[in-house]
């Protein structure tokens, strides 16, 4: 007997139920569907819903799992796409009114693969335009209506704190990922770069997108991560061979282990955050984590200077076709980083290069000395109105490609807003971030935190 | 979307849209992108160093 909603459930905890053959894909289907129809009117996280397909494909697997062919924790669980991801025959218009009735004739290699592992596409999430900075989408904080739910993947990040997917897509160009997951109370990991195929998805920087899962617990990351990591010959940028059984990692001891606390950058604004970041510490130092205090590269602005060079350029290009028909048609943020991107010569995009060669070693070998880095998620929180707030404690490790996670923290009593704490780790070094986590999670209750509307019906 | 709280997401709309009557590229960013190229450029490199891209890969200890 199941006492808790459907939808309350974490993936796990319904992938065991549907395992069990206690839960049907059709039932936990049939609830998030009737979730989002009860409350995406409030959060407009969804750009588009696809319920028929959804039920159909939860009707396969409930009668593939019935004659015995269960394939794996995703079989019959119910996920979220942001909508720069092609989904075949599902309309996917990245937020823009450049190619607004664009219908992908074949699907991204993320999406083949949550296919193969029986996982159940609901929909596409909003986000900002084709996951830049500006056209920012109506999307709402579910912890605080008036709020931002942070972007780019706005509406993934949404859709799971509403309780109306079990699991959602996303990706971080400089903070798509870490802030918005932070902004809304969720655990969420930027994987090394080339982890995750990037195969047909539109790109906002060659040089610096990352794939990644909204999820609420760390257990849940681990689960999406494993699914979905891997080399793609069709993304060259895939690390080679075979990806490693991240769930294994959980239950690493991190007793030891040591976390350095960097001396300058990570300076949170607002009060609430540098207090849940010391009681963290707390809990950490009773796990038996140590701390050590870190020195950052100095060329930390030439470094976010590069970032968003290399952004302009790479955006300048990738668009270039479309830009030259339909520049009218891009809204005017989009445009003028574009704009911009046109200006810039090939020796300073190569400069930006070489300076970036520079941080990443720099950043690098700060792991010589401490297993980890811990610092806020977000400088503040979630922002009111609609700008999706600042990605620069994220930036750092997206530009050097090394993986990061956000692990709920704390709550700031007067907006109800959640407060994330974002650890990062060396190159390859996801286990080490899934093991800190993952205990960090078994002591305290962060994680399990809902929003006031999300008990309402 | 409730009729309030299209309003207000309009009026956002509205005012972004008003940053660029005077042009494709505002000042401010102008002055930033002015600001980080020049930064760029007066960073001492060593011309052993390359394009992120080509550099890519585990650092030698």
């Amino acid at each position: 007997m199941i006492s808790t909603q459907l939808y309350e459930l974490t993936l796990a905890e319904a992938g065991a139920l549907i395992r069990s053959k206690r839960l049907s894909p059709t039932e936990l289907t049939e609830a998030y569907i009737e979730r989002i129809e009860s409350k995406n009117n409030h959060i407009q996280a969804w750009a588009a819903v696809t319920a028929d397909a959804a039920r159909k494909a939860a009707l396969a697997a409930e009668k593939q799992i019935m004659n015995g062919h269960y394939n794996g924790p995703l079989h019959g669980i119910p996920y979220g796409a942001k909508d720069i991801i092609c989904t075949e025959g599902v309309r996917t218009a990245a937020g823009s009114s450049v190619d607004p009735e664009y219908v992908p004739a074949t699907n991204a290699a993320v999406i083949e693969r949550l296919d193969s592992a029986g996982a159940i596409l609901l929909g596409k999430t909003t986000t900002t335009e084709y996951a830049y900075q500006g056209g920012e989408p109506p999307t709402r904080n579910p912890w605080n209506l008036s709020h931002t739910p942070g972007g780019s993947s706005s509406g993934s990040a949404a859709a799971v704190a509403a309780g109306m997917a079990s699991f959602t897509l996303g990706t971080q160009t400089f903070g798509s990922l870490i802030r918005p997951a932070a902004y809304n109370g969720l655990t969420c990991m930027k994987p090394t770069f080339g982890r995750i195929s990037r195969f047909g998805v539109f790109y906002a920087s060659w040089s610096l997108d990352h794939i990644g899962t909204f999820t609420r617990t760390v257990e849940d990351t681990a689960i999406t991560l494993e699914a979905l990591a891997g080399h793609d010959s069709r993304d060259p940028s895939t690390l080679p061979g075979a990806a490693p059984f991240f769930t294994q990692a959980l239950d690493t001891d991190i007793r030891g282990m040591v976390l350095g606390l960097p001396d300058s950058f990570f300076v949170a604004e607002d009060p609430a955050i540098t207090e849940a970041l010391n009681a963290a510490i707390q809990v950490l130092t009773q796990l038996g984590v140590q701390f050590k205090k870190i020195k950052l590269p100095d060329c930390m602005d030439e470094a976010i200077a590069a970032h968003r060079m290399t952004m302009r350029a790479e955006g300048a290009a990738y668009h270039m076709d479309k830009y030259e028909t339909h520049a009218d048609k891009y809204g005017p943020s989009m445009r003028e980083q574009l704009e911009l991107g046109y200006e810039l010569s090939a020796v300073d995009y190569l400069r930006a290069q070489r300076v970036r060669t520079v941080f990443r070693n720099d950043m690098m070998r700060l792991f010589y000395e401490v297993d980890a880095i811990l610092t806020p998620s977000t400088p503040t929180l979630a922002l009111a109105g609609y700008k999706t707030g600042s990605p620069m404690f994220n930036g750092p490790f997206t530009n050097a490609g090394l993986p990061a996670m956000t692990v709920p923290m704390g709550l700031e009593p007067s907006s109800q807003l959640p407060i994330g704490m974002q650890l990062a780790g060396p190159l390859l070094g996801e286990d080490k971030l899934l093991a800190i986590g993952h205990r960090f999670q078994q002591a305290t209750n962060w994680h399990r935190m809902t929003a006031a509307f999300y008990g309402t019906k | 979307m409730e009729a309030e709280q299209q309003d207000e997401y309009l009026a956002f709309i509205a005012q972004e849209k008003n940053k660029y009557k005077d042009g494709y590229v505002t000042s401010e960013e102008r002055q930033s992108f002015e600001q980080e190229r020049l930064l760029l450029r007066s960073f001492r490199l060593s011309n052993d160093i390359m394009p992120i891209s080509a550099a890519r890969g585990v650092l030698a200890r």
